[in-house]
This record gives C-alpha cells, structure tokens and sequence, in this order.
C-alpha cells in the first residue's frame, strides 16, 4: 500500500493531481490581495511594523524593546522571515509579505498531498484530499492574510510527517527542528503540536498499535518539543502578553475533552462498531448548526443566516465522509497517527466550546486543524471499496470533490468580493485606509487617540501605533452615548457590514450617517475613510 | 498476555467499566456543578441571579451530601456484585493457570491487575464523563434559558478524590472475593502436598 513519494514514477496524469491542488491553493490565498492592492486581514498590520522595525532597527534586542509590540515580537518567525525575505529582494514588507506569507501558507496543501499520500499510497487520495483542504473558505480566507499562525501552519504540518513514522534520531532531528520553527512562530500551535506528538504515541500503547519499544521511543519526541517550549518561555517569552491562557480547572477539563475525543476515536479504530456514535456526531453537529441559526450559540457567536447555514452543506457532506473513511481506514500504525492527528482538534474544539466562556475566539481558528485530517479521510471514503458502485466510483467520486471544491471556494468569493459579513468580509483594506492611517499619524488629533471598531483599531494602533478605542464609538453610532471622547473614523465598507467588534459586524442604526452629518464635523475624507470630530 | 489473561473477556470487562464509570460519572457531575455553585459566589459577583444561585447552592450542597453516601455505598456494592460475577467469569482461566503449573502468586497478580485496570477506567470515564455531561447540559440550559453560561468545572484535587473513591471501593468491594480466592488456592496447595 505505501509508496514513497520520491520512488514513484510521475506521469504526466500525477503531475496533474498534484498541481491542480496547489494551483488552487495559492490562487485563493493570493487573490484577495491581488484585487484590492492592500494586504487583507486585520491581524498583519502589527506584523508588518514589527518586520520594519526589525529592517530599521537591526542589529537590535527584540523582547522588551518599545520599538515592538509586547505580543507578537516573543514569536517572531513571520517577522523574521519577511525581514529576510525583504533584504533579499529589496522590495518593503508591506509589498511583499501580503503576497509572500500567503503563498507560503498555501505550502500546507503540499505537505496534506504528501502527507495522504504516504499513509494511503493512492494518489486519487492525496489530490482529492488536498483539493478539499485547499479550497476550505476557513483556512482559504484566513491565511490569505498575514498572521503568525498563517506562518506556521506549512511549519505545523511538516512537522506532523516524522510523527507517521517509526522512531529514529533523523526523525527526531528533524521534529525537534521543525517544531522549534512552530514554537518560534506561534505558541498556540506549537501547543497543539505537542498535544499531537503526545497523543500518537499513548494511543499506539494503550490499543497497542505501536510496539512497545517504537511507542515509548516516540515518547521522546512530545518531551523535545515540550523541553523546548518552557526554556523559550523561561529564558524569553515570559514577559509575553498570552491570548489564550488556562487555569488549573480548564487543564482538567480540556484533559477530559481529549481523553473522551482519543477513547472514542480508538474505539472505533479498534471494533469499527459503535455505527450510532457517528449518527449521534452528524446529529449533534446539525443541532448545534440548527440553534446557532435561531440563538447565539456561545458568547460573541453570530446568529447564522439561513445562506450561511446551507454554505455549511459541504463541510456536513466532508464530515459524514470522514466518518465512513475514518472505519475504512485500516487498523495500522497509521490509524493510530491519524486518530491522535484528528482527537486533539476535535478535543480543543469540545473544550472551546463547553469549556470556556468565550470559546467562540478559540472555535473558528480550530476548524481548519479538525479539517485537514478529515479531508484526507473524506478522500479515503471515496476511494473506498464501493464494490457496487466499481462502474460509476471514479466519475462519482470526482463529482463530489468538484462539487464540495466549488461550494467552499464561493465562500472565499462570498467573502473577499461580496464582503459577507459573517465570513470576513470586513477584512479588505483599501490603499486609502492605509493613507489615512498615515495621513491621522502625522497630525496630532487629541493626544494621538481616535475611536473606531477593531478594522481600524489593527490598522491604526498596530501599524501606526495610534491608541484606538473600540467601544467609544460604537456606543456613539448606537445611541448608547451621545459624547464622543476621541474623534471617529469610519470607512464605506461599515455601511455594508456594521461595525466591526468580536470578530463580525454589529448591525448599525440606519440613520448612523445622518448621525454623523448631523452632530460631527468632517476632518478627514478621502472617498473612503472619514474622520469626525 | 499478562493483560490479556487478567482482563478475560474484552466485553464483560468493558461492561463492568461502563457501569462502575456511570457511578463515578454521577459523582463528578454533582462535583463539577457545586464547584460552579461555590465558585460563584465565592467571587462576590453582584447580579441578579445571586438569591438564585445561593438558594441553588445551598440545595446542591444538601443534595451532594445526600448524595455521597449512598452513592459511595452503591458504589461499593456494585463493585462487590460485580466482582462476584468477575470471579465466576476468570476462575475458569485461574483454575487452568493453576493446573498448568502457575505459582498461587500468580493469580493474585492477575486479580490485582484486573482491578487496578478496572479502577483505571472506571475513574478515567467516571470523571471525564460526568464533567463533559454537565458542561453540556449546562450549555443547552443556558441557550434554552437565555441565562448566562456558567461552567461546571473539576479541581486537580476532585479529581484526586475521585480517584481514591474508586480506587479505594472497587478494592474494598472485591476483597471479600480476593481473599476467598487467597483461600481457595491454600486449600488447593494443601491438597496437591
């Protein structure tokens, strides 16, 4: 079954299926910045004055110098990267990293064909599973903007490869280097990654999958990663500003989501029983996305649209797909490594959920960790032994992966040109936007500080260092507080999203311009950023 | 093949775990929700729902204690029925182990290994299980009622208590059929002399 990627012989039909992937792969993580000739994204601008000041600064101290933020400079692989990659092209940050970083994040289709290859040997999976992946809006829209984790993720997934194989020092060697480029470039992920590297190796012992010597060797490799990371942390890192931080009870809880999630998994790999379970899965997924369309699920989460939800059907067509591929799989060293791959996201992802207040922050970046797994064994099940089906398997089979690619890359469609407010649609910048900002920079309005939503608030406070105040200003628009403290500035694309606060757009009053007109004077306009005083 | 033998059979064993975890399950949920209960206050926050959650509180707290001793008894006694049922299951394998020549030792490490793997799991899914279960519910309730979302949640120590609950009465519960069995194999040794 397994073939080396490297022994293989291409013909001309291989090259296809693997170029077919990565061809979409960068396509729609380069486009958005392509179309609109500003970097897309909110989370990049910190980055690229990080990267500037790195180019303007250098030979300099990172951690703990003003000239940095006190967040992103204790992981500072993108910026280092895009510092390197400016010195050797000669072209400045801002040009290059909006199309660079998402190119290198559109590498993590590669390593997924690889990646399915070696555990498949079947090139129909490998193209089709890297297809799904690629063309998946939640990771096709948010590594199309520079961030770290958009970084890290070829990183990541490189660093999943010597996880697939027999212990030995080359493959240790090269996780311990690979997984000190994640550590170096996103603690989360890096976090992630040792919960991974842990999970194979106890899962192969307790089904023993794995001989015991090879399982307990593997050991080594979660206790290199997790060695390193709390020396980072100790000797740099540590005056670091965490996002995602865990108490002691939130520690036991997410132990129990991830021993439920890998019992569960080893369970069905083991028997390939318990067939309710995985209705009960497709049940509770439906539940979830039926509530979610009438109530906010969790705090801060939108109400879905009924046009969101049946954008959904793809992922549920992936999912009900996985589950059949995930029995079909067979019982190996192999099926360990991908139970341990899929038990932790789908663990974060419970834990993100039920565990914690706020958890909708955390549940939107996991989706494309439970993904790349489940696209693999989606394109498993369709390569699956359909003896009835053996005339009509392959144009079947191509249908449905035509069809899940199409109906996730209008997602990107829906959210880079029609600015669908529930998919990222704010995340588009303008040329002016960035005028603006500088233009606000280089007069001093009211000790530096404006109001405005959290679009602004990254361009602004983040890559010129002008302190914004998020709330202020929605609470003026709404009518919540008629004093406005520090002067507005507001964009078109507010009128077509609302105001940007948690990660979406709050709906607006309809008379939030005559508001504006009526009670504010205009400082600033050009034809698509507006500063009121 | 040592774990082998002291599990027997891989369904009887697993239904013996499944029913002792549900036990456990029950316990760790009361924990998790009066540690929500107690956290809550405890913090002092000022609201509206506090007379609720006080009154809440008090009944929970009634109600765990209540609910610990019969519990902890059920537990006991299931763990005994269960063991009984566990002894009629391996004395066949025990019996042949001894007539193959195993040392009387030998069945004792056995028994002693089936019931450290029997506490194992029925803690691990005890405690896992009941504190998953009652985040869920407590999800589903506060979307149904529109109340804010409070977290059950389970301290290190909890779960430390747990274990020694389950590990101390699955032990307790079996020993009756552990040192019976100690008995058997005397009266056995005394015979082949």
């Amino acid at each position: 079954m397994y073939t080396n990627v490297m022994e293989r012989v291409w013909g001309r039909r291989d090259v296809l299926l693997l170029t077919l992937p990565l061809l979409l792969s960068v396509f729609l993580r380069t486009y958005p910045y392509l179309l609109y000739r500003a970097p897309w994204g909110t989370d990049g601008w910190p980055l690229f004055h990080n990267t500037i000041s790195i180019l303007t600064y250098s030979p300099t101290r990172l951690g703990g110098n003003p000239a940095f933020d006190d967040y992103n400079i204790y992981w500072p692989g993108v910026s280092l990267f895009g510092a390197a990659a400016s010195v050797l092209t000669g072209a400045s940050p801002l040009t290059l990293m909006p199309l660079l970083i998402p190119f290198v994040a559109s590498l993590t289709t590669f390593v997924i064909f690889v990646m399915a290859y070696r555990l498949t040997g079947n090139i129909f999976v490998a193209s089709a599973s890297s297809l799904i992946f690629a063309a998946s809006s939640f990771d096709s829209i948010f590594t199309a903007s520079v961030t770290k984790e958009t970084f890290a993720y070829p990183i990541f997934a490189a660093s999943l490869l010597p996880l697939m194989r027999r212990f030995n020092l080359k493959n240790l060697s090269a996780f311990t280097l690979l997984s000190f480029g994640v550590l170096l470039s996103h603690y989360a992920l890096a976090f992630v990654l040792f919960l991974v590297a842990l999970a194979v190796p106890t899962t192969g012992l307790v089904v023993g999958l794995l001989p015991g010597d090879d399982g307990l060797k593997r050991l080594l490799l979660p206790a290199a990663l997790g060695l390193m990371g709390i020396t980072y942390y100790l000797l740099y890192a540590y005056p670091s500003v965490l996002v995602v931080t865990l108490t002691t009870s939130q520690v036991v809880s997410m132990a129990g989501y991830l021993i439920l999630s890998s019992g569960i998994l080893s369970y069905v790999m083991m028997t390939k029983h318990a067939k309710s379970l995985d209705l009960m899965f497709l049940l509770l997924v439906v539940i979830v996305l039926g509530i979610s369309t009438r109530f906010t699920f969790a705090p801060f989460a939108p109400t879905l649209t009924p046009g969101i939800a049946i954008l959904s059907v793809p992922y549920i067509i992936v999912t009900i797909l996985a589950m059949s591929g995930f029995r079909i799989f067979p019982r190996s060293g192999r099926s360990v490594f991908m139970t341990g791959w899929l038990s932790v996201p789908l663990a974060l992802g419970g834990f993100a959920l039920f565990s914690t207040p706020e958890g909708i922050g955390i549940i939107y970046r996991i989706l494309t960790f439970i993904y790349a797994p489940a696209s693999v064994l989606a394109a498993v099940a369709l390569a699956g032994p359909w003896s009835r089906l053996r005339r009509w398997k392959g144009p079947l089979a191509t249908v449905v992966v035509v069809a899940v690619v199409l109906a996730s890359s209008l997602q990107s469609y829906d959210s880079v040109v029609l600015h669908s407010n529930l998919l990222g649609g704010q995340w588009a910048y303008y040329p002016s936007d960035i005028q603006s900002a500088a233009w606000t920079q280089s007069h001093v309005v009211l000790n530096g500080s404006l109001s405005g939503d959290a679009r602004v608030s990254y361009l602004y406070s983040g890559f010129d260092g002008i302190p914004v105040h998020s709330s202020a200003g929605f609470e003026f628009l709404t009518g919540i507080n008629r004093n406005l403290t520090y002067p507005l500035t507001t964009y078109s694309l507010m009128g077509v999203d609302g105001y940007d606060l948690n990660n979406f757009g709050q709906p607006l009053p309809s008379n939030w311009f005559s508001l504006l007109l009526n009670n504010l004077s205009l400082v600033y306009n050009n034809g698509n950023d507006m500063i009121w005083s | 093949m040592m774990f082998k033998l002291s599990i027997g059979k891989g369904e009887e064993f697993l239904n013996q775990s499944i029913t002792l975890g549900s036990i456990v399950a029950l316990i760790a949920g009361g924990l998790s929700v009066t540690n929500l209960s107690t956290s809550f206050l405890n913090v002092g926050t000022n609201s509206n729902y506090a007379p609720l959650v006080n009154s809440l509180s008090s009944e929970l707290t009634g109600l765990l204690f209540a609910w610990v001793l019969p519990v902890t008894f059920l537990l006991i006694f299931s763990s005994f029925i269960l063991g009984l049922r566990s002894g009629q299951l391996t004395s066949r394998t025990h019996t042949i182990l001894r007539y193959a020549g195993s040392p009387a030792g030998r069945v004792r490490q056995l028994m002693t290994i089936r019931l450290l793997l029997l506490s194992l799991t029925s803690w691990l899914f005890g405690w896992v299980g009941g504190l998953i279960v009652s985040q869920l519910a407590f999800r589903f309730v506060a979307i149904a009622t529109a109340s804010p979302y409070l977290i059950p949640f389970l301290s290190p120590l909890d779960i430390l208590v747990l274990a020694l609950m389950t590990f101390g009465s699955i032990f307790a519960g079996n020993s009756v059929l552990f040192l019976k069995t100690g008995s058997i194999i005397k009266e056995e040794e005394v015979v082949s002399l």
